[in-house]
């Protein structure tokens, strides 16, 4: 008599599922850039002279209304160096991402350029690729 | 462990949902270090006025010239700004009262590009030039 062969049952190791699935939420939260200025609609300027640029941890906007915001919150261009300034004190990197709608006059956007370069900020301007 | 194993992927389809793989496209620029530039090291830099409708061109000796942008960018890159020291970077940018951004914006990075640095003329530097 042959003996009958058994079947192999194929298991699916489900406790190493939940250890895979927490690694992966570390790795998202730590890479994720939260963006605080993401309900902000702006109508970016245009150049031919923009590239990629990295994410940036400090940002400033100015809506197509003229009111400029410093991570989200609204905020006084009079009292943006100073702002700035506390923000940059504690850090190497002294880039700030500028978001300005693309209509504005310059007597809404001067002062916040000026602000962030009495500051000591490195700005980079926000736009969009213009292509020749 | 199932139901602990559900809200793991539950909260990793929202990190996937809510992480911007986009890079954001822009252009930095600098700014002279010092806080002040002296007057006369101003007075030795090109100067690029931008008007609502037109931008004009000068430097020391000669006067001012009309360019497209495509002319200005031409210009800043054959300077070969790069190798020179910044206060021999600096571009003197000169805007009037109602000037677009965006138009401001256009000649920035064609500036910065070039490696060049801005130094915005202010309100009292332009009434004491007028």
């Amino acid at each position: 008599m042959i003996p009958r062969r058994k079947r192999m049952q194929a298991l699916v190791p489900l406790a190493s599922m939940g250890d895979i699935a927490f690694l992966l939420i570390i790795f998202f939260m730590l890479t994720a850039t939260f963006m605080k200025d993401a309900n902000i609609s702006i109508e970016p300027p245009r150049s031919p002279d923009v590239d990629e640029v990295e994410s940036l941890t400090i940002s400033v906007t100015v809506d197509p209304s003229g009111v400029c915001r410093l991570q989200g919150v609204d905020i006084d261009p009079r009292t943006l160096k100073t702002a700035v300034e506390g923000m940059l004190a504690n850090s190497k990197d002294r880039r700030v991402k500028v978001s300005i709608d693309r209509a504005l006059p310059k007597q809404t956007y001067f002062p916040v350029i000026e602000a962030l370069s009495r500051a000591g900020a490195t700005p980079v301007l926000i736009g969009e690729q213009e292509r020749l | 462990m199932g139901p602990f194993s559900d809200i793991a992927f539950l909260l990793i389809i929202f990190f996937i949902l809510t992480t911007s793989l986009i890079r954001p496209m822009g252009r930095f620029i600098s700014m002279p270090s010092s806080t002040s530039q002296s007057e006369q090291d101003k007075a030795h830099n090109p100067t690029v006025t931008i008007l609502p409708d037109k931008i004009l061109y000068g430097e020391k000796g000669k006067g001012d010239e009309e360019l497209g942008l495509l002319e200005l960018r031409a210009r800043l890159l054959a300077m070969g700004l790069k190798s020179r020291r910044e206060e021999q970077r600096t571009i003197v940018v000169d805007l009037a009262d109602n000037v677009p951004y965006e138009t401001f914006y256009r000649v920035a990075t064609a500036i910065s590009k070039a490696d060049g640095v801005i130094a915005l003329l202010e309100e009292a530097e332009r009434t004491d030039a007028e």
